[in-house]
Order: structure tokens, then sequence, then C-alpha cells
């Protein structure tokens, strides 16, 4: 039972990154009808970003919970700069194009920014400075027998946090209404006066700074990252959104949340090396049943 | 009474051409403000893409739109709502998955500012804004007749219902111009009644109507002024009487005899 419960947080907090991740693709998918290839790329060059704001901040002499929350704010923002500007360079111009230049478009930019680390910041894997990872984290608060990090309940709070943000942001913004509204018609939105290129920056902004908080969650996690970090759980983020219904908000979290669950329970009462043939498996088991996923709507009922 | 320097809305010497297809070919209106205006034709005769070019939908190929006698060249969707122009579509484009309410509060973009720190903290000024938004919904949807559906899906309405909800979420951008692309279509013949009164109503407000529609009843009865197109262009106008009678509309309509 303790380990059960054990089991359940590092689940959960692996859930929270593929959620955070999940939300940018679907958000944008749900605006755009594109599949952001790049996205975990840009969930990469934020958990870089945040590692040299750890390295800088560290030598300011700043520590503990303000040095994190720097962390975090630093490479959310600077993961929203480069969301914006992959979206005005990459996308944009091809808003009228197929569906297909976009994707290959999308290709492109995820090979770019992969070298574009690699070239700036070496080949080898960066590790999180060990004088800037506070000491607190490692702490453990006993539940019930079992032991929880107190990182993990950071981690999973912080992303709770976040999602909460995302969740009144769409809900009861003028902002969040009209990227409702495009999502649902672009030109009747466009009608009304909202303006479909700002509401376009704006959901990669937010996409992409969620992205920017899984990054440094993840190198917290690991302690280190290299430049291949975007590609697996890119894909992983993306089946997770798929899951949850491509497009649903509350989909993306759901789907993160299970996928993150099974593969941490298969890992630890399974077997660890099937544990990414079990979330695919999943997938392929909800899509059978419930082809828009789990709570997706039809594509025909939003024409 | 001293009548205003310039037309709300004037369409000067328009053209609008897909590839080889010329649309509109060198169509001139005006629009009067407090007026209501109507553009009829047979179908494919460029009457919507006239409405489209005038709201930003499509570039023009030569000619200009001016607003209040200011020419306003390259128009955009958002910047022609910014204007004050809102206008309806021919096949409705309501928002499906929101309910009634959320489609008319859509309508209420241009006129609001507020933040996500205003609805995390909901500041006083911000639930002001709030409510008086949505006061300016519930007066729109009671206006057209949609008292009491506002939690109701959009596109459970039946069929006329959801045009005039198309219209409350165009009222409640408090546009100056209203642009109706045929709100009588599918319509029955005392559905169509209401809508004309619906029309004038509109009008009485202070919003000025321009629009598109086939019941002739229904334009003869409303309008001020009559614009005849035909194959884009502009074939005959004037008051609804000398439009009715005039030998080149019928031949339009019913073809040569």
């Amino acid at each position: 039972m303790a380990d059960f419960l054990q089991q359940t947080v590092n689940g959960l907090s692996l859930g929270c990154v593929y959620a955070l991740l999940a939300l940018g693709y679907t958000m944008v998918y749900g605006i755009l009808q594109l599949i952001n290839f790049a996205h975990g790329e840009v969930y990469m060059v934020g958990a870089y970003a945040g590692i040299l704001a750890a390295g800088w901040l560290v030598a300011t002499g700043s520590s503990g919970l303000l040095l994190l929350s720097c962390v975090f704010l630093f490479a959310m923002a600077y993961a929203a700069v480069v969301g914006l500007a992959v979206e005005r360079i990459a996308y944009r111009p091809l808003r009228d194009a197929p569906r297909l230049c976009l994707l290959i478009s999308a290709m492109g930019v995820s090979f770019f920014l992969q070298n574009a680390v690699m070239l700036t910041q070496g080949k080898g894997d960066k590790v999180f400075p060990q004088e800037a990872y506070p000491a607190f984290l490692d702490g453990v608060i006993p539940v019930a027998g079992a032991t929880i990090g107190v990182k993990q309940v950071l981690l999973v709070s912080s992303s709770l946090l976040l999602m909460a943000f995302l969740r009144v942001l769409v809900l009861h913004t003028r902002t969040g209404r009209a990227m409702r509204a495009v999502a649902q018609d672009r030109v009747a939105a466009a009608l009304v006066g909202v303006r479909i290129d700002r509401v376009v920056s704006m959901t990669f902004a937010i996409g992409s700074a969620l992205a920017g908080a899984a990054g440094v969650i993840v190198s917290l996690e690991y302690r280190q990252v290299g430049t291949t970090l975007g590609f697996t759980a890119g894909l992983k983020a993306f089946t997770a959104a798929v899951l949850g219904g491509i497009g649903s908000i509350p989909g993306a979290v759901l789907g993160g949340g299970l996928l993150g669950l099974t593969e941490t329970y298969t890992a630890r009462y399974g077997a660890s090396e099937y544990k990414d043939a079990v979330a695919f498996v999943l997938l392929i088991a909800v899509l059978l049943l419930r082809p828009t996923g789990i709570l997706g709507h039809s594509q025909a009922g939003r024409a | 009474m001293i009548a205003p320097a310039h037309p709300l809305l004037s369409v000067e010497r328009l053209s609008v051409a897909f590839g080889g297809l010329q649309a509109v070919s060198n169509v001139s209106l005006e629009v009067p403000s407090g007026a209501i205006i109507s553009l009829i034709g047979p179908n494919g005769a460029g009457k919507t893409t006239l409405f489209n070019c005038v709201t930003g939908f499509v570039a023009a190929s030569s000619g200009r739109v001016c607003w209040e006698g200011t020419p306003v060249g390259g128009l955009r969707p958002e910047r022609a709502a910014s204007l004050g122009m809102a206008r309806t579509f021919q096949n409705l484009r309501l928002f499906g998955s929101m309910t009634c309410a959320q489609n008319v509060r859509i309508g209420t973009h241009r006129l609001e500012n507020e933040g996500l720190l205003g609805a995390v903290l909901g500041g006083l000024a911000w639930r002001g804004r709030r409510e008086r938004m949505e006061r300016i919904v519930l007066e729109a949807m009671a206006f057209v007749g949609l008292e009491g559906e506002a939690d109701r899906p959009a596109t459970s309405l039946p069929y006329g219902l959801q045009r005039r909800l198309e219209i409350a979420r165009a009222l409640a951008s408090a546009p100056r111009l209203l642009l109706l692309d045929e709100p009588a279509a599918g319509m029955n013949p005392s559905e169509k009644r209401d809508l004309a009164g619906l029309v004038r109503r509109i009008r009485d407000r202070g919003v000025t109507v321009l629009l598109i529609e086939h019941d002739m009843p229904v334009v003869m009865d409303l309008s001020e002024r009559i614009y005849v197109l035909d194959h884009g262009e502009l074939i005959c106008e004037g008051a609804p009487a000398a439009v009715r009678s005039d030998p080149r509309v019928v031949e339009a309509y019913l073809g040569k005899a």
C-alpha cells in the first residue's frame, strides 16, 4: 500500500510534465488544426534556459525558493519568446498553405532548434548546477507509512497551479473567449472583431511557457538534460493529448495524468522495459473504442 | 435638420476579381446614416462578394470603400469590426458548441478589456465590467426575442431563432452599421413578418442597416433605397416602387421575354 502511494505520486509528477506539454499541443491544434512537432524542442529549450538561469542566479548569491521561482519565470518567458518566434517565422507565412507544408515546416523547426542548442551549448548533457539545487527538495514527508518527496509535492502543486491559471484564462478572460471563438470558427471570430493573429500568438506564447515550466520540472527531476530531450517527451505528450481528445484542454490534463500513471505502474509492477509499449497500447485501445479521445468532440460537430 | 456631410458607408467604383472571374465590377453605392438600404439581384450576382469586400474578408481589385468619407483601404475583418460594422452570414456562423449567451458574449469582444489578473483576483472594477458585459448580452438577446434561452446550446435552437441569435451577436458589438446577408432565407411568412419588424426596430435604435435579401415583399416593405446587381454590375438603383417597375430588373430576374 505504501509502495503504491509512492508510485502514484511518482506517476502523477511524471503525468504533470506530460500534461503541461500536452496542453501546448492541444491548444495549438484547437486553434490551427496543426500538430506543432516543434513543441518538444521548445520544452527542451526551456529546460536549457532554466539550467543557464540557475547558473547565473547562483553566481549572484540567491538560493532556495526565490531562485527556483526565478528559474521557472525565466524558462517560461524564454520558451514563450521561442514559441512566438517559431509561429511568426515558420507557421504564419504558411497559414493558408496545405496542412502538409505546415507539418514539414514544424519538423524543420524541430531539427533547427535541436542543432542550434547543440551548437551553442555543446553536445554533452547539461547538468543542473549542484549549488543552485535547493536542498529542501530532497526532503521527504512521511504519509501513511510511505515517504513522499518534497520535490514531487512541489512539482505537482506548481503544475496544478499553472493549469488552474490556464483554466481561468481560457474560461474567464477576453483573450480566452477569443481563443475559444477562433478554435470554433475563425471567420466568425474575425467578424466580431477578434484579431486572429494576436490570438494565435497568445496561444503559442502560453503553450510554450507551459512547456518551459515542464522543462524546468524535468531538469530538477533528472538533474541533467540533453538536446534530444524533446523528442520522446514530445511524442509522449502528443500521445497524451490524443488520448484525452486533441483540442480539449481538460482532455490534455487527463491524458497526461493517465499516461504518467500507466507508465509508472507498468515500470514498477510490470516490466520496466515495456513501459513505453504499454503507453502506446493504451493509446491504441482508447482510439479503437473512442476515436476522438476520452474527452474529445467529433470533428463533424466543430465544422 | 442638416444632413451629415458624408454617408456612413460609401462604395466607390469597387471591383473584385477572382482570377478571371469578375465577381463585382465597378459598383458604387451609398449607405446614409440611419437608413435601411437593400442589395438585391439573382443568385451569383456578386452581392455576398460585395459584403465580403466591405467587411474585409476579400480584397478589392480596384475602387475603394469609405467610412464616413474616409477611405479605408486594405480593410481586415477585425478593423471593420472596430470601425463599427457587424454582419451576419448567409449560412449561419454560430459557435456551435457554445450556449446562446456565450455566442452573444463573444460579440462584446471589441468593447471589453479584462486581463488575467482581474479574472484571478476578481477585483471590483473587473466585476463591474463583467456585469456590464453580461447586461449587454441579455439586452441584445431580449431585443431579438431570445430572452430565457441564454443557457441553451446555440445549435439546438430552431433555424429561424439561430438567425436571430446571429443578429443578437452582431448587435452586442454595438455596431453603427449592420450588414444582414439574407436574414429571411428559410423562414415562413409569419417569421418573415417578424423579421421585418426586427430590422425596423434595429434601425430605430440608431443602427444603419445594409440588407441582402431575396424575399421581395420584405425588401420592398423595408428599404428606403434598393441597389440591383446582376453579373457583378449595378443595373439599377432607386426607391422600391421605381426598382419594381424597371424593365432591366424584371429582365434580370425573369429573363428576356
